[in-house]
């Protein structure tokens, strides 16, 4: 039992300890720090590559913007060259504008990032080329042109580079920054990397060192619960060996009793005889003295013989396998010969033994009609021997019906004695009990008369009621389960589909007999008679076999309808054993 | 009949503007749209001439040259899209690029070069320019696109098409296609 609880303690309730729990809170802590980090750190780098994107879209508008700008000034240095028409510029100008005007993904456009020197270079550029004439330049047009463009070309080119160099220096700082920020946040995200790890790592480690420890405790545990179970083993196999000693001494008891009970039986028998025909032949009734003397004989040598009876009825009962002897029975039969068997007791005192049943009911039970007849002869031989005042006994055999259970056969025996005292009524199945006022009377008896009544009830899975009221009167009544057949154990345990497999319907003399094979199912070869519901029966145990059909509620509905009905039939006519097949 | 000084004057006046509309309606150049970008020039540019080459598809050995006009005997629809490069929504009158690589007999299968007058260049298979039923817009609102805002002629694509995504596709002032 110590080990056992020490198991329990060990294994079953397994523990972490306050250090272990507050060190698994610190590392769930830093996990959550972790984590908040690793998507800190996440959103900066995609705030990082939001601006880089948003840096590359301006890049190549601006890349675009230089290229056009610089062919907007070679169109502007052939026009004044007189290579090309005003309307080639016109629309290198148009394509510029076109380019100026995108809105890049920070929602501004070039053209309002761009320097104002350069917008002012560019409407300086537009004056000139808008107040040219159409076409190639005049000779005059070109000198006053070449005049007024060139410094603003030159200065439309500088600005460009101006655009290019802002724009580097802001793309510059903006990725500097994202940088600082992100190599903060993935420092951090380090540190607490390291420090989960150690956390988690060191909690581990405890949890693991633990767990061995309470695992080498728990085998050693285990390994003692083990040797002790092992003990129990032998000395269980020990006392077994001693049981198997003791039956086989009580076996040669049982023995000894029965073959000694046979010797003693026979010279008994044989001295009642003589003493009985010494007492008639003798002519004792001038001598009471002798008189007395044979009555003491007869007494004691009938009181002898009654008790060595009892104890070779009571080494037979306890002999093993008795039920082996159990078959069909009529219990009416056995109380009339039990009734018979005392006829002479009971006109000798005089008393009048009242037997009632029921004439259409039977009372079929399943058991030993030998010991039931002594068990029936003991409980008669009492109520004879204890009724005093009142000559009457009742027997009452009556057949019980249950509709949700086996019935039962019970009989009753009762007399209008001196009654037992209540206290001891639990007492009267033990060997060699009598009761006090049976002792104080001078009734004879063994006190062995309830101890064989009791075991036989106890063997045939009977019920033994005892009532009694002391100067009124003993009634014992035992309830015997009914003599089923085993159709109808199939029946009341609803096995149609074994009854479907055993049964085959014939008709004999245009009535329905269900012809049974009921050995595979304990049961004897047989014919039975199944009368008016034999034909619904087989009907319902063939459908029964179909394995949908048991799961219909309606089948099943019918099948128990049809099984209280069958009960109220029973019992079932056995036609036979030996003659079929 | 006596004419009255002030009413000869508005007579002339009418006549005048209904020679000038007569003259613009048979003459020739179509106004462009007034410009809305804050970076082009105060002098508008006038758009090409109605029969003037705007387009020059060239399939190996097979030259076709579109003109306005004859881009509109296609066939022409108005779509309107978010146009991705100043954020606004816009109605352009359309010719789909299908029928124009169909009129060039240009397979789906060829690899398609597209080249606009600042000599930007963006190439992809016709098959993927008509999956994502890729338009040649020629008018926008109606009237010619203006040269600092894509025009004359420009590719556009359907809002959610897939090259409509891929803004290189989106080839402004669009002078030549050739099959590579």
């Amino acid at each position: 039992m110590e080990i056992r609880q020490a198991l329990a303690r060990n294994v079953l309730r397994f523990r972490v300890s306050s250090g272990q729990k507050v060190l698994a809170f610190i590392a769930f802590l830093s996990f959550l720090a972790l984590s908040f980090s690793i998507i800190s750190t996440n959103k900066s780098s995609i705030a990082e590559s939001r601006s880089l994107t948003s840096a590359t879209a301006p890049a190549a508008s601006i890349i675009y913007t230089q290229r056009e700008t610089l062919v907007y000034t070679i169109r502007l240095t052939q026009w004044l060259d007189q290579q090309i028409p005003r309307r080639e510029v016109q629309i290198a100008r148009a394509l510029l504008a076109q380019r100026l005007a995108v809105i890049n993904t920070d929602g501004k456009s070039v053209g309002q990032s761009a320097p104002s020197g350069y917008l002012q270079a560019l409407n300086m550029t537009d004056s000139i080329v808008d107040n040219g004439s159409p076409g190639i330049l005049s000779a005059v047009d070109h000198a006053r042109l070449v005049q007024l463009l060139n410094p603003e070309i030159e200065d439309l080119i500088s600005q460009a580079r101006l655009l290019v160099s802002e724009y580097q220096i802001s793309v510059d700082n903006q990725l500097t920054s994202s940088a600082k920020t992100s190599r903060k946040g993935d420092f951090i995200t380090l540190l607490l990397l390291i420090l989960f790890m150690t956390i988690s790592g060191a909690w581990f480690l405890w949890i693991t060192r633990t767990s061995i420890r309470q695992f080498k405790v728990s085998k050693s545990l285990m390994l003692a619960e083990s040797e002790r179970l092992e003990l129990l083993a032998e000395e269980l196999a020990a006392t077994n060996l001693i049981v198997h000693e003791l039956e086989s001494l009580n076996a040669s008891k049982n023995e000894f009793i029965s073959n000694i009970s046979h010797e003693l039986r026979t010279p008994l028998t044989s001295i009642i005889g003589y003493v009985d025909v010494l007492s008639t032949s003798m002519q004792i009734e001038e001598d009471s003295k002798l008189d007395e003397i044979f009555q003491i004989l007869d007494r004691n040598a009938t009181i002898l013989l009654s008790l060595v009876q009892s104890l070779l009825a009571l080494s037979q009962l306890d002999s093993p396998n008795k039920r082996d002897s159990f078959k069909p029975t009529d219990l009416l039969t056995v109380t009339e010969d039990a009734i018979f068997i005392l006829q002479s007791e009971i006109e000798k005192k005089g008393i009048s033994v009242k037997l009632n049943y029921k004439a259409e009911d039977p009372f079929i039970i399943d058991g030993d009609s030998g010991l039931i007849s002594q068990a029936l002869i003991n409980l008669v031989a009492n109520a004879i021997k204890f009724s005093f005042s009142t000559k009457v006994i009742a027997i009452d055999l009556v057949r019980n019906l249950h509709p949700d259970a086996r019935n039962t056969i019970s009989i009753s025996i009762q007399d209008y004695g001196i009654g037992i005292p209540e206290a001891e009524i639990s007492h009267l199945s033990e060997r060699f009990f009598r009761a006090s006022n049976a002792v104080s009377e001078h009734v004879p008896g063994t006190g062995l008369g309830l101890a064989i009544v009791a075991k036989v009830v106890e063997l045939h899975g009977a019920e033994l009621k005892v009532e009694s009221s002391l100067g009124s009167g003993t009634t014992f009544a035992i309830d015997f389960p009914e003599y089923l057949s085993p159709v109808e154990v199939l029946i009341l345990n609803r096995k149609f589909d074994l009854l479907a497999e055993a049964i085959v319907g014939i008709q004999v003399d245009g009535q329905l007999l269900l012809k049974a094979k009921l050995h595979e199912y304990g049961g004897a070869l047989g014919f039975y008679e199944f009368g008016e519901i034999g034909e619904e029966l087989l009907t319902l145990s063939r459908s029964l076999k179909d394995v949908e059909k048991v799961a219909d509620p309606e089948v099943l509905r019918a099948r128990d309808q049809l099984v209280i009905r069958m009960k109220e039939a029973i019992p079932i006519r056995e036609m036979g054993e030996s003659n079929v097949e | 009949m006596k004419l009255d000084t002030k009413h000869v004057f508005a007579t002339s006046l009418v006549a005048l503007v209904l020679l000038l509309s007569i003259g613009t309606a048979q003459g020739a150049t179509p106004k462009p749209t007034p410009t809305k970008n804050p970076y082009g020039a105060s002098v508008p540019i006038d758009p090409p001439r109605p029969n003037d080459v705007v387009l020059t598809v060239t399939n190996h050995s097979k030259i076709v040259r579109f003109s306005f006009n004859s881009l509109r005997k296609l066939g022409t629809t108005q779509i309107s899209i978010y146009e991705p490069f100043v954020r606004v929504r816009q109605t352009f009158t359309v010719v789909s690029l299908a029928k124009i690589f169909k009129s060039a007999n240009i397979s789906p299968s060829a690899t398609v070069l597209t080249d606009a007058l600042n000599d930007y260049i963006y190439t992809n298979t016709a098959k993927n320019f008509t999956d994502s039923q890729g338009q040649l817009a020629i008018a926008r609102f109606g009237g010619p696109i203006p040269y600092d805002q894509g025009g004359p002629i420009r590719i556009i694509f359907p809002d959610k098409s897939t090259l409509g995504k891929n803004l290189s596709a989106w080839n402004w002032s669009l002078n030549v296609i050739t099959v590579k």
